[in-house]
């Protein structure tokens, strides 16, 4: 039986098809053909059409000592590189995905977060009031003290409470309050009532197939068509050997040795692939229609580089690059490169400008970013932009949706994140006070999330190639806080290697599907 | 067509600023005035904000930053909108009014809790709109920001309004467009938009209290107009017409002549009339009407009429209220038909109007006092009977309206016919409320080489 060309709904396009069409979903669970602690790859099978939300199932092996996948990015932490290819062509890559995919993660709402994300992922911003409990204070009955109006300040909200009366092991009930990570979060897991501790199955969690690869969120790969080897490499994150290099995988709690020790349970690490069938005359009709197709699509290119704290005070012009190239639009942040396992967002963070509330009124102030770019012998802009809300209102116009985090975890304006605690503190206080010895942050809810979420964008509407010369960016912060320094255990002091700038250009790509063969080229 | 086309951000700086760049309705500028001006480009109106910084001060010379320990705070739910009194667009060329919209801040003290949720506003619109739906954590890290008298605090807003909301490109052009742009803005007087929470203002001086902008500008997108330079055409696009009255009686009756013929909503709150302008009180509070020993004066029904006869609803409103006297939560079709009013309900996904901030109850003073921790008395006290100075998610969201086409979205006509609300009300003793009425409407706008033509 013949199907008219014009009754042939286009499978790859994600969304509802306009028919009445028999789908058949096929799972197939694909293990990994190559799998070290460092990287692993897949190769997925050439039937049906992939489905773009297949997801990977992965954990860690259970860990030492308390810890929890950063907040920001969840498990996507453990991804450094990411590729999909076909044959030996490669179709999209990512290179330090987790950090951008801490900046994609800014547009997924609060209620997300805290009702979908937290349990797939790890990811958990989202906020609430914090009203005033019932806190110890000498001479103060228990139950006291509550307000269900009066909010100070505004902390996380992951479906449960802080935890107010914390009873120290001196027996002194304590003022602080703490919001506690849920059980599952904790890649540390231990079978309870067993003494001295017997090691339980660590968290497993999952990621999609649409949020690694940009190619696979506008389209469905049809995997029948191809007649090439189709696989997706992962790079993973390093895993941390001791003071001076940290794991970028996870945030350790307080009271917790040095986060070394945290490698991927290769046992459990897999791909539930759904394959997509509809009815094969069908199949077959778009196939013989589609012998020449192609793909429009976006990758991301990275440009790093090393920023001083001290340079960066005067205006800074730098080569994106791009020459040559669409590109759509481009974001950018810094990050210091020793905020790691001991900070809540471990490096997958955008740090902001400082503030210094310490003064008093006539001397406190907070820090101020200029940016501009400039494309094609034209700026963006027509005046360098310095207004911290402007710059939020950039990354709202470049990406069409808007940045779910409070105004002083964006810019650090402001005094509105809680005093309380999140994990029982993370271990050190940012801003380079320098101690790691094991000691709790007091207020580690606060001096880890304040400015961290300075990401900046701009979309260049221009609709304009960018010539030989390439895209310039010109930035300048005049007070950056100071960078880190750790202290081993020794007592010997090292500081960090610095700030490193990191921006992402987005690019235009086209690919064709030939006779089963892909190729693919910068539009 | 202009060699100057091509899609651009502009950065439109105020044609009327003073040389010390410092604006507030204190120092006697309460206008602020900026040129789009004419080019052959078409204005998107959702990329509109206005930009700036705003800074308070306590007292009258303007030295001091307000502290904890004072109590001088502002509306939390609307933030920086509250001290927008008018937004008023005029074509540049011909300096016809486009779009009029009186007392701004009141009807984004409704349009606010109907199209965004409280995670809007701890997330986003805290920076955008210097929103955060706490009245302690409000005043905490924008009225008390250390950085402020340095750095002050960072605005981006986007305006809604009729003209920027709408979908379609402006054009700017003064062959076959508007020829540019003049947006006015209001600023809302002192006291209208700060206020003692403990009303107390004059014992502690914070009646000498105002708020200043300084690096204001406005931003916005145009993108090259393709259009055929000359040809007469038309653009349509919403907008927000406001009105005001006041009610004092059991038997409330609010009727205007709208002259609007595609009328898709209408939408009104309340405030006890002494709390406008009010140096004691939140003057964006969305009350339910009261009597004058605060206790509940609750709406039991509602009529609307369309030239005389019931419309759209062929019968009486009975409120729960009406037979249920002591049911403390607002009648469910009630808050319905006041999100309806704003945005289609079936579309309104994300809301600030909650049991929390939906019940009827005697206003009496909201403690802010909190027994046995290290921070009371810092700013103990609580807020005087009858306010809403100090409740929870920003406090009370009583919006009456109704919609009056979700499904053609082409509206009703009024254009000869009058609306009117005529409310059974609890209101027996003299205890004057304020009402402003929004409605919200179709036109198109037409022009040409002759000029512009705003068809209403």
């Amino acid at each position: 039986m013949s199907v008219q060309a014009s009754a042939i709904p286009d499978l790859l396009k994600i969304g509802a098809i306009p028919v009445n069409t028999a789908q058949d979903v096929e799972t197939s669970v694909l293990e990994p053909v190559v799998h070290s602690d460092n990287f692993c790859r897949f190769v997925f099978q050439n039937k049906g059409i992939l489905h773009s939300h297949s997801k990977i199932e992965i954990g860690l092996k259970n860990g030492a000592s308390d810890a929890i996948f950063p907040i920001g990015v969840g498990v996507y932490s453990l991804i450094e590189r990411v590729a999909l290819k076909m044959g030996t062509k490669t179709i999209c890559e990512i290179e330090d995905f987790a950090h951008w995919y801490a900046y994609k993660s800014l547009f997924t709402s609060n209620e997300n977060m805290k009702e979908r994300e937290l349990y797939q992922n790890g990811r958990c911003i989202a906020h609430e009031p914090q009203f005033e409990n019932a806190q110890a204070n000498v001479g103060v009955a228990q139950g006291s003290g509550e307000s269900d109006t009066l909010a100070k300040s505004i902390g996380l909200d992951i479906g449960r409470d802080y935890d107010d009366m914390r009873q120290g092991a001196d027996g002194v009930v304590s003022n602080s309050m703490n919001l506690a990570p849920y059980s599952f979060q904790n890649v540390s897991q231990y079978v309870e009532g067993v003494a001295g501790g017997s090691p339980a199955n660590a968290p497993l969690f999952q990621m999609s197939l649409s949020e690694l690869c940009p190619f696979l969120k506008m389209n469905q790969m049809p995997l029948y068509l191809i007649k090439e080897q189709v696989s997706l490499e992962l790079t993973f994150s390093r895993p941390g050997t001791g003071v001076l290099d940290q794991t970028r995988r996870v945030v350790a709690l307080e009271d917790s040795g040095i986060a070394t020790g945290y490698v991927i349970d290769q046992t459990k690490t897999r791909l539930i692939a759904d394959y997509l069938y509809f009815p094969q005359e069908m199949m077959e009709a778009y196939a013989s229609a589609n012998q020449n197709m192609s793909f429009t699509y976006v990758d991301y290119q990275l440009s790093k580089y090393s920023v001083d704290q001290t340079a960066i005070k005067s205006q800074m012009i730098r080569n994106i690059g791009g020459a040559g190239r669409i590109v759509s639009k481009m974001f950018w942040g810094v990050q210091d490169e020793f905020a790691e396992e001991e900070y809540l967002l471990n490096n997958y963070y955008a740090q902001a400008p400082a503030k210094d509330y310490s003064g008093g009124q006539n001397a406190a102030s907070h820090g101020t970013a200029t940016f501009n770019i400039k494309y094609n012998d034209n700026f963006l802009y027509p005046i360098d932009v310095d207004n911290s809300a402007r710059h939020f209102h950039n990354v709202q116009q470049t990406e069409g949706l808007v940045p779910f985090v409070n105004r002083e975890e964006y810019s650090n304006e402001g005094d509105s994140i809680t005093e309380r605690t999140f994990g029982k503190g993370v271990k050190i206080n940012q801003g380079g006070t320098g101690a790691f010895s094991g000691t709790l942050a007091a207020r580690a809810g606060k001096p880890t999330l304040t400015g961290d979420f300075f990401w900046a964008a701009g979309r260049l509407n221009r609709n304009e190639r960018i010539n030989s010369r390439g895209i310039e960016l010109y930035f300048r912060v005049n007070d950056l806080p100071a960078t880190i320094s750790r202290t081993d255990g020794a007592g010997l002091a090292t500081a960090s290697p610095g700030y490193t700038q990191r921006v992402y250009l987005e690019v235009v790509r086209t690919a064709t599907l030939t006779n089963g063969y892909f190729q693919c080229y910068y539009a | 067509m202009s060699s100057a086309a091509g899609n651009v951000n502009l950065h439109i700086t105020p044609s009327n600023v003073l040389s010390s760049g410092k604006i507030s309705f204190k120092s006697g500028n309460p206008v602020i005035q900026f040129l789009i001006g004419e080019q052959d480009r078409l204005l998107l109106g959702s990329s509109v904000r206005l930009c700036g910084k705003v800074n308070f001060w306590s007292n009258d010379p303007g030295t001091n930053i307000p502290t904890k320990t004072d109590s001088l705070s502002w509306d939390c739910r609307t933030g920086m909108y509250s001290a927008i009194d008018q937004v008023v667009i005029k074509s540049q060329a011909t300096h016809q009014v486009i779009e009029h919209i009186k007392n701004y801040n009141r009807m984004m003290a409704s349009y606010i809790p109907s199209t965004t949720s409280v995670e809007d506003g701890y997330a986003h619109l805290s920076q955008s709109a210097l929103i955060t739906p706490n009245y302690e954590s409000s005043k905490r890290t924008i009225m008390d920001n250390l950085g402020q008298k340095q750095s002050g605090n960072s605005f981006c807003l986007h305006l809604p309004c009729g003209l920027f909301n709408g979908t379609q490109g402006i054009p700017l052009s003064g062959n076959g467009g508007v020829g540019g742009l003049l947006v006015e803005i209001h600023l809302a007087p002192d006291n209208n938009v700060l206020f003692d929470r403990k009303g107390t203002s004059v014992a502690s001086t914070l009646n000498q209290s105002y708020y200043e902008l300084s690096d204001v500008h406005m931003v916005c997108e145009a993108v090259e107009d393709v259009r055929p330079p000359g040809q007469t055409s038309t653009f349509e696009y919403n907008s927000i017409s406001s009105y005001f009255a006041s009610v004092n009686s059991t038997n409330a009756i609010i009727n205007f002549n709208l002259g609007l013929s595609r009328v898709l909503g209408v939408f009104m709150n309340f405030i006890p009339s002494h709390m406008i302008n009010n140096w004691d009180a939140n003057g964006m509070a969305t009350m339910p009407l009261q009597n004058a020993d605060n206790t509940r004066a609750d709406i039991k029904q509602i009529v609307y009429t369309r030239g005389g006869q019931k419309y759209p609803f062929m019968f009486n409103l009975d409120l729960e209220q009406k037979t249920q006297p002591l049911q403390e939560q607002y009648d469910p079709v009630f808050v319905r038909n006041g999100i309806d009013a704003i945005r289609a309900f079936t579309k309104a996904s994300r809301v600030i109007n909650a049991p929390t901030n939906g019940r009827l109850k005697k206003r009496s003073a909201e403690s802010f006092t909190i027994q046995g921790n290290s921070w009371a008395g810092v700013d103990a006290g609580s807020s005087p009977a009858g306010t809403n100075n100090a409740n929870k998610d920003g406090g009370d969201c009583y919006t009456l309206g109704v919609g009056f086409d979700s499904i053609s979205n082409q509206g009703i006509s009024f254009a000869t016919e009058s609306f009117g609300v005529n409310l059974s009300t609890g209101l027996t003793s003299d205890y004057p409320h304020g009402v402003y009425m929004f409605a919200h409407a179709k036109n198109t706008l037409v022009f040409g080489p002759g000029g512009v033509q705003v068809i209403n």
